[in-house]
């Protein structure tokens, strides 16, 4: 680029960051001037922190990186994962399973109280776990948890899962994002924010603001900050223009333009995390004209997965093929499993082959937000060249979602978010009949290999079932997944000791410090 | 001197008066221009609306791209160019049908008067109660996303304002001395509606329609911004403006000049509709 081009667009630049930084600094400047009021914490050692608006504060019923973020620091989880999605301890200290799989023993951690005062003990444990997977509930946990059959407590440390089958990926499941352990008997646990976690709540202001101070009695150690400010930023553009000028320590959830012009900015320090996470472009197999396997290969040829990835993600996370399970599962990913490379004549040729003579029509359905749009807009390009004619439906999530739309749709793409192991997306949305199979896929083969991954506990048998099952997927599978998403993270300068996870509302803030 | 003399005698007179002051020849230009790149657009673009250069994604403006390129290598000139026939397109349409119908309803309730004319207008009062973009949101709330949609919306929320203007027109006009006469010499109401009062509904008409067609495409911007009832990859210039907004670091100009074209041409308009009102309150030209 010229130095003419450089400082064109620097000036242009300008305009709308001086606009939005003012009413960043004056939406961070309000916040900051009332809770510095009422906060007792020490101003220089709280991390500022921009995050979007919550709807939830139940630990049962919280969904987005936000109110995970906020649970996180206030309540804990009996095993959590950590930043490389490995199972690691929080309050259980040690576990144990038996031999034939089927029983959990947990140690507890002692001398742990809940911020109001009370002893944390294993019935707390017993009485969370019960309520999460108590299937008259309705929460999204009671299907996780159906494989449980009792949760005892042997002592006031130790507690003892029993299951009806054998689950390799148990742990992970006890780590959900919603496993937070509350005090039993909790009248509203969506009110008090009573847990033992590393920051305790002094301050909520719905929609604007929630400010924390340290729990110093941690049982892990009391945490280097003070305290957290965390104010709620519905626009994250405004979020990165207050931590552009030093309102904010801390944002997340950023798009690529935005990560992207943060790498380059004085002050900030961006943070990048490959996830499993991943977009998911599919057609339904049980109805014209995807019930011919002939109009998925064409869809298959049409698609230059390597373009998608580099133009709208801009090459940051990795390319993906045509199964959920992406290179982050280091044990499991098979990168020979790769669908052929692009074509569109030959697609076009299969079409005609298929009885589209002219031109194929579908509708493609997707949300209003994010990437979607440009993904739409580029797979439209590509597959015109194949003589496929997509018309784009943005819709807004509750749309897509909420009326399931998402699983009546013809063509859709559908988002699908970081999970630490990738069992739970072949169990719930490609197994015959599963609840989320929105491409209607249903294969035996695949049934059995997923059903035998899911079930033994050897690696060796379940890495060799999840490297046919990416086979399976290349040769005739329903799936389109142009990329694997990085998460994006920024902070600023004086933040020390910040490790974004691949679901950042798990990031941990008690290691994380201040620079003076 | 005949009538189609007295007719280009007429037009020459009002493009003289629209020529006279800078402003309205400035919006009589701006007009113009916009309507030749709509006209003309997909001819003379130099990339298709879609066509995305892989390899050319956020490239400043250069001789290459007049307007540079956005996130999907697509030439944003381009796009803008061939976004004002979406706009001025559907302003256009919307805003011609809402005239009809609105000239139509006015004229009829106008002349009409007594109940009929309070329950059309009572009815219309209810409509402008509501604010242009909450009714068109929720007119679009309940259609199926079409061209066909915003088409509607435009005329149900123009219609209304129309037709109001023309009624207030129609109620001066209808005891004049010649439409008493037409009424005694036993003209039909459509000859009297059409011939008679209409035309005296011509100089309103026309500074209505300029300003309708505005409003029209500042609204088809915003429900663009608002990315309702236009789907990508759409060049309409208010969602290219909703899409560029995360890009203002990385390609300020993918914003910018989208927002420019419909800042451009709304005062562009605007300045021909006082032209058009200069027009409506000059007499004809005695010697023609």
């Amino acid at each position: 680029m010229t130095t003419e081009a450089r400082s064109a667009r620097a000036g242009l630049r300008a305009i709308p960051g001086l606009v939005l930084s003012l009413a960043a600094v004056v939406a961070a400047a309000c916040a900051t001037g009332s809770s510095s009021a009422t906060s007792p914490a020490e101003p220089e050692k709280v991390a500022r922190i921009g995050i979007q608006p919550i709807a939830q504060t139940d630990p049962a019923l919280i969904s987005s990186d936000s109110e995970v973020l906020i649970a996180n620091q206030v309540f804990d989880y009996l095993i959590d994962i950590d930043e490389n999605n490995q199972v690691v301890p929080r309050l259980a200290t040690d576990w144990s399973v038996s031999p034939d799989g089927l029983e959990y023993t947990f140690d507890l951690v002692q001398g742990v109280t809940f911020h109001d005062g009370a002893v944390f003990t294993a019935d707390d444990v017993v009485w969370t776990f019960d309520r999460l997977r108590d299937p008259a509930s309705g929460y999204p946990t009671a299907d996780l948890y159906s494989g449980i059959t009792d949760i005892r407590a042997d002592g006031d440390y130790k507690v003892t899962f029993s299951l009806s089958k054998t689950n390799p990926f148990f742990l992970f499941d006890l780590a959900d994002n919603h496993a937070l352990v509350l005090k039993a008997d909790t009248a509203f646990p969506d009110r008090g924010f009573n847990g033992t976690g590393p920051y305790r709540v002094v301050e909520y202001v719905p929609p604007d603001r929630i400010v924390m101070e340290a729990n110093t009695d941690y049982f892990a150690g009391a945490p280097q900050l003070d305290g957290l400010e965390i104010t709620f930023f519905a626009d994250t553009s405004s979020a990165v223009e207050a931590l552009q000028g030093g309102q904010l320590d801390f944002i997340m959830g950023l798009s690529t333009p935005q990560y992207d012009s943060l790498t380059q900015a004085d002050g900030v320090q961006t943070q990048i995390v490959d996830t499993n996470g991943f977009v998911a472009v599919r057609l339904r197999t049980d109805r014209s004209p995807g019930n011919d396997p002939r109009v998925i290969q064409a869809l298959n040829l049409a698609t230059d997965r390597q373009s998608l990835f580099e133009v709208v993600r801009r090459g940051y996370g990795s390319v993906g093929a045509s199964s959920p399970i992406g290179p982050v599962y280091t044990d499991y990913f098979d990168p020979s499993a790769s669908p052929p490379p692009r074509d569109p004549q030959a697609a076009r040729a299969l079409l005609e082959e298929a009885g589209y003579k002219e031109v194929l029509k579908l509708d493609m359905y997707m949300l209003n937000t994010g990437d979607y749009p440009d993904l739409g807009a580029a797979l439209k390009a590509q597959w015109a060249e194949a003589g496929i004619d997509v018309s784009l439906q943005l819709v807004p999530e509750g749309v897509y979602y909420g009326e399931g739309k998402w699983l009546d749709v013809d063509l859709g793409i559908t988002g699908w978010a970081h999970r630490p192991y990738p069992q739970f997306y072949l169990d719930v949305m490609l197994v015959c009949g599963a609840k989320w199979n929105e491409s209607h896929f249903c294969d035996p083969e695949f049934d059995r290999l997923a059903g035998l991954a899911g079930s033994t506990s050897d690696l060796q048998t379940r890495a060799s079932a999840y490297r046919q099952i990416q086979q399976i997927l290349v040769d005739r599978g329903p799936l389109i997944v142009p990329y694997f998403f990085a998460q994006f993270g920024a902070t600023s300068e004086r933040v020390q000791g910040l490790k974004l996870k691949p679901f950042p509302g798990r990031t941990d803030f008690r290691n994380v410090s201040l620079a003076p | 001197m005949s009538a189609s003399q007295g007719g280009r005698s007429r037009f020459r007179q009002a493009v003289a008066i629209l020529f006279q002051q800078r402003s309205s020849a400035i919006g009589t230009s701006i007009t113009l221009i916009f309507v030749l790149a709509a006209l003309f657009g997909p001819v003379v673009a130099p990339y298709g609306l879609n066509q995305q250069l892989t390899s050319a994604t956020f490239q400043p403006p250069s001789l290459a791209h007049w307007f540079g390129t956005d996130q999907l290598g697509r030439d944003v000139f381009s796009r803008v160019l061939l976004g004002a026939r979406d706009i001025l397109a559907f302003a256009g349409v919307g805003t011609l049908l809402a005239i009809i119908l609105g000239a139509t309803i006015g004229l009829f309730s106008g002349y009409t008067g007594g109940v009929v004319d309070e329950i059309i207008m009572r009815a219309f009062d209810g409509l402008l109660a509501l604010p242009a973009m909450l009714l068109a949101l929720l007119l679009l709330a309940s259609l199926a996303s079409s061209d066909l949609s915003v088409i509607i919306v435009l005329v149900v929320v123009y219609t209304p304002i129309v037709a109001r203007v023309v009624r207030s027109v129609v109620l001066s006009v209808k005891e004049l001395a010649y439409v008493r006469a037409a009424r005694l010499q036993g003209e039909g109401l459509g000859w009297i509606l059409y011939r008679a009062i209409l035309p005296a509904t011509y100089p309103a008409l026309a500074v209505e329609g300029a300003l309708r067609f505005s409003y029209a495409i500042f609204l088809i911007a915003s429900l663009g911004f608002l990315g309702i009832g236009f789907q990508p990859p759409s060049a309409n210039w208010g969602m290219m403006v909703s899409d560029a907004r995360q890009l203002t670091s990385a390609a300020p100009w993918a914003l910018y000049f989208p927002a420019a074209a419909i800042a451009v041409v709304v005062v562009g308009v605007n300045l021909l509709a006082d032209g058009l009102k200069r027009i409506a309150q000059t007499p004809p030209d005695p010697r023609s």
